[in-house]
């Protein structure tokens, strides 16, 4: 089954989408800040990651644009959890290499699907 | 060769000479001490000769009476040992003999050796002989006697046998006559041995005498050798002294400008010969230049003189030239106080050179004196005069029907003429001629000012007329100018004071002008302005180059600039920051046009750092705030979707309606600070105060806290037993404590102790809560109530949020007339510190 990454600062989002798509299967790995997510992205491997924007040490943009320095990680899937939705952060955020956005407040039943889609993707490459 | 080199020194011929003085000195010094010497050894070796042949002598005599004796006790004795010694002596006697026989060199060392020989003979062929016979016979005893006697030895065979020969001789007693012998060698040896004293005398006298002759002639060479010194060494002085006195008399009489022709040169190769062949040299080398100098001087003068002939001629041609030029002079004098005069009215600025003025007027007209009446409003005349006195002047302003009068009323130039009163100051009582000309002003035709000319001695001539009307024209104008300059710096000043008081920076430029105009605000902008220049900025480009230098975007302020210089005035303004971001301006450009006509532009530099920093801590806000909305909003979202959507276990249903309820409080508390701050900025915050007990407040407050929280300890103490009583809204004083405490809680991420205390303090009563948190930077401090600020790090980041919970409690307190403090060291911990008015003294007081 699939890894994902949950980056997520504020403890009840980060129950909240653990238990939603623990729920679907998948495995979960949880990082509280930008610092600890840049870790665990660098020592495994994740078919996806979940990254809030704002968080304590490194915001999630920060933890992306070190992230995709290292070449073996160019092809690494990032979604960003994000309240941010003004159109001047998503175009920064995708220049830097985040390749999907989903907004706060959500919708688990739509992440469900949203991850899916994006899991199902990969498969079929 | 040495001879020479001698020669070529004075000191070295000298020396020389001394040296051979002491040479030859040394020479028979020691010539004297040899001859001495070998004398002296010569005459020891004679003495010597002669005291060993004396010595001789004496010992040979003294052999002689030993064999007498010998003899005699022989023939007493008969004893034949005796006999054996005389035959020794014998041979003694015999070989001392010889000595001298072979050895003797004098006369008396030669008698005295035959005499001895003689004796020998004597003794040993005839006495020795008989006295043996005697001693034969006596043994015998044919004789008997005791003694010998001479007769029986002449008396004995072989006696007289010897007397016979001749041998033996006999005395008149008929004895043997041996003491005449003796006597006659002893006689020899006397006159030898005196012979040799004397001799030995003679000898010494002769030493002595030849020492003191050697002495003498030593003595002789010393006198001789000074001689010579003093006859040879004292010409030879006397001769360089000489010499060199000519040399010296010569040099005077060169000194002194006389001709000499040149000095006998000695024949000397020394420094003499070589000062005198100099000599002749420079006293010849002088004389052929003074030779020179001479015919060049006569040449100049004869130059001299046909020059001063010239100069006679020139003189004369001078004389009329300088009459010619005194003319030329004064009209000169004239013209040039005439364009002096037309340059000071024609001055740009202030016409201040009045008394300069009237002077040149007095010069160009040939007047006395003069002055410049100028009319005043009201019809009162202000003066400058020149060569008036005070007395003139009043007589002039003063008179009703005076020359300025008529002048004023005519509106043209007036004139007049009077006696001199005979106790006016100058010396001739001549008539003067006065005149007045009125200047008008060329908009209305009014009487300005006068000119006021006076003459002693004629009128004024029509050329100085037209002079003095041609300069009344020229002045009125510089008045009229002066007024209109006047006037146009007192709408300036205007300018300058409106410009100054608006709070805008702002810089005026006009086209095709180097300087600028700048106000007050845009030196309180920028200070650096003053850097370098008088305290005043003259140009633009110093200007601009000064704040470009502080800008943070110097590119994007040149292209606005550029742009601005280039003509285009950008409808857009230009918002840049300076100072590292510390003061953040706007700017933009107002061409101003005068019925249409471009005329100037005008560059406005605002400050809007107030403003940027409220937007941005509003733009904060809305993402700050969003943020905080949208997170408990999400959860309670995302969790009732999930309630309602799928089969989940009643005890995640209890977890998940928790979370939904306490984020709807989060919320809802949320949406309270943001109606406080609104209700704050609006000013409209109303409290309800009353009497409360704020001990008991605070005991229930951190109880309630310390029930909620593990990992801190807090604790409450009261410092005083007393009831302090103050007037306040008790859900504000609530408000108060839990955002403190909640802080306290929240900035300890890793537990500690919170200590809530209440102490009163004079009319106040002060609480504390301290914690021992993660603390505040120094640098947050001062900002730490302002709305919306949080301190920025990473520590303070994973805590979130609003940035209004202390703003609030600024709020609060100083609504209550109280104030709040902070005291914090960053890692270690904070203290906030509020200060409340206690209610008890109001009471009292009423």
């Amino acid at each position: 089954m699939a890894r994902i990454l949950l980056a997520e600062d504020e403890d009840v989002l980060r129950m909240l989408v653990l238990d939603t798509l623990e729920d679907e299967g998948y495995t979960i790995d949880e990082a509280t800040d930008g610092d600890e997510a840049y870790q665990k992205i660098m020592s495994q491997h994740y078919d996806l990651v979940l990254l809030d924007y704002m968080m304590p040490g490194m915001t999630g943009i920060e933890v992306i644009e070190k992230v995709r320095r290292h070449p073996d990680k160019q092809q690494l899937k990032i979604m960003m959890l994000t309240a941010k939705s003004q159109q001047s952060d998503r175009e920064r955020a995708e220049e830097i290499g985040a390749n999907y956005f989903f907004s706060k407040p959500f919708s688990p039943l739509e992440l469900i699907d949203v991850v899916g889609g994006i899991l199902s993707d990969r498969q079929v490459d | 060769m040495i001879v020479k080199w001698i020669n070529r020194k004075i000191g070295r011929q000298l020396m020389a000479s001394f040296y051979v003085v002491l040479a030859t000195l040394m020479i028979s010094s020691l010539f004297v001490y040899n001859y001495t010497d070998s004398k002296l050894q010569d005459t020891r070796g004679k003495l010597e000769d002669i005291r060993d042949r004396s010595a001789r002598a004496g010992a040979l005599w003294e052999e002689w009476q030993d064999l007498q004796f010998n003899m005699r006790g022989y023939a007493l004795m008969g004893d034949d040992a005796v006999y054996q010694k005389m035959n020794k002596q014998k041979a003694v006697i015999d070989r001392q003999t010889r000595w001298f026989e072979e050895n003797a060199i004098y006369d008396q060392g030669k008698v005295y050796a035959s005499s001895s020989r003689e004796l020998y003979s004597y003794y040993f062929n005839a006495v020795l002989p008989l006295v043996q016979s005697y001693v034969k016979e006596k043994r015998q005893g044919e004789v008997d006697e005791t003694f010998l006697r001479g007769t029986t030895l002449a008396n004995l065979p072989l006696g007289k046998e010897l007397v016979a020969n001749g041998q033996l001789s006999l005395d008149a007693s008929g004895n043997i006559d041996v003491l005449s012998e003796i006597n006659k060698s002893e006689l020899a040896l006397g006159g030898y041995r005196e012979f040799l004293e004397d001799w030995a005398g003679k000898t010494s006298k002769q030493l002595e005498q030849e020492i003191r002759t050697t002495q003498l002639i030593w003595l002789s060479n010393i006198i001789v050798l000074l001689a010579v010194l003093i006859f040879f060494i004292y010409p030879f002085i006397r001769r360089i002294t000489s010499e060199l006195l000519e040399l010296v008399k010569n040099s005077q009489r060169l000194a002194n400008g006389e001709d000499v022709t040149s000095v006998k040169v000695p024949k000397r190769k020394d420094e003499i010969g070589i000062l005198a062949l100099s000599f002749n040299q420079m006293a010849g080398s002088i004389s052929e230049n003074k030779q020179h100098l001479l015919a060049k001087n006569e040449e100049l003068q004869a130059q001299q003189e046909e020059l001063q002939a010239q100069q006679e001629e020139l003189q004369a041609q001078q004389q009329e030239l300088e009459e010619a030029l005194e003319l030329t002079m004064r009209n000169e004098q004239h013209l040039q106080y005439r364009n002096d005069l037309t340059e000071t009215l024609a001055a740009r600025e202030a016409l201040t050179a009045y008394p300069e003025i009237i002077e040149k007027l007095v010069a160009i007209t040939d007047s006395e004196i003069g002055a410049l009446v100028f009319v005043d409003e009201g019809q009162t005349y202000s003066v400058v005069t020149h060569g008036m006195t005070e007395q003139l002047t009043e007589q002039l302003l003063g008179s009703d029907f005076s020359l300025l009068k008529r002048a004023d009323t005519l509106k043209k130039a007036v004139h007049s003429s009077k006696q001199v009163s005979s106790n006016h100051p100058l010396p001739y009582p001549y008539y003067m001629y006065e005149t007045a000309v009125p200047i008008l002003d060329p908009s209305s035709d009014e009487v300005i000012a006068f000119i006021y000319l006076v003459r002693y001695r004629d009128q004024f001539t029509n050329e100085q007329m037209r002079d003095v009307m041609s300069f009344s024209r020229q002045l009125s104008l510089s008045l009229l100018r002066m007024r209109l300059f006047d006037e146009m710096n007192k709408e300036k000043t205007k300018t300058e004071r409106i410009l100054d008081s608006i709070r805008e920076a702002v810089i005026y430029i006009e086209p095709g002008k180097e300087d600028v105009f700048v106000n007050q605000p845009l030196y309180d902008l920028f200070p650096e302005l003053r850097y370098g220049t008088n305290g005043e900025v003259e140009t633009l480009n110093f200007c601009l180059e000064a704040i470009h230098t502080i800008v943070d975007e110097p590119e994007a302020f040149s292209q606005y600039v550029e742009a601005v210089l280039a003509g285009n005035v950008p409808t857009d303004s230009l918002q840049f920051s300076v100072r590292q971001q510390t003061v953040f301006i706007q700017f933009y450009v107002e061409s101003i046009e005068i019925l249409g006509v471009h005329k100037g532009t005008m560059l406005v530099l605002r400050d809007v750092t107030k403003e940027t920093e409220m937007d941005r801590l509003k733009s904060e806000l809305v993402s700050t705030v969003s943020h905080e909305l949208r997170t408990p909003l999400s959860s309670i979202y995302g969790f009732t979707e999930l309630m309602l959507n799928r089969d989940i276990d009643t005890s995640r249903q209890d977890k998940y309606l928790q979370t939904i309820h306490s984020e709807t409080e989060r919320l809802a508390n949320l949406v309270n600070d943001f109606l406080d701050v609104q209700r704050m900025e609006a000013g409209t915050q109303s409290y309800k105060k009353a009497p409360l007990d704020l001990r008991l407040l605070l005991e229930e407050t951190t109880q309630f806290y310390a029930a909620s929280t593990k990992q801190h300890r807090i604790s409450f103490r009261a410092m005083d037993e007393s009831l302090p009583l103050i007037e306040a809204d008790e859900e504000k004083m609530k408000q108060l404590m839990n955002n403190l405490l909640n802080n306290a809680v929240k900035y300890s991420p890793f537990g500690g102790q919170i200590d809530v205390i209440l102490s009163v303090e004079n009319h106040h009563v002060l609480f504390k809560v301290c914690d021992q948190g993660i603390g505040i930077p120094a640098a947050a401090l001062n900002k730490l109530f302002e709305k919306f600020y949080r301190v920025d790090n990473s520590d303070s980041r994973k805590i979130g949020g609003t940035g209004l919970g202390l703003s609030i409690c600024k709020e609060i307190v100083t609504g209550h007339g109280g104030e709040i403090l902070v005291e914090s060291i960053e890692k270690q911990g904070s203290t906030f510190t509020v200060k409340l008015p206690l209610l008890v003294e109001r009471v009292t007081i009423s």
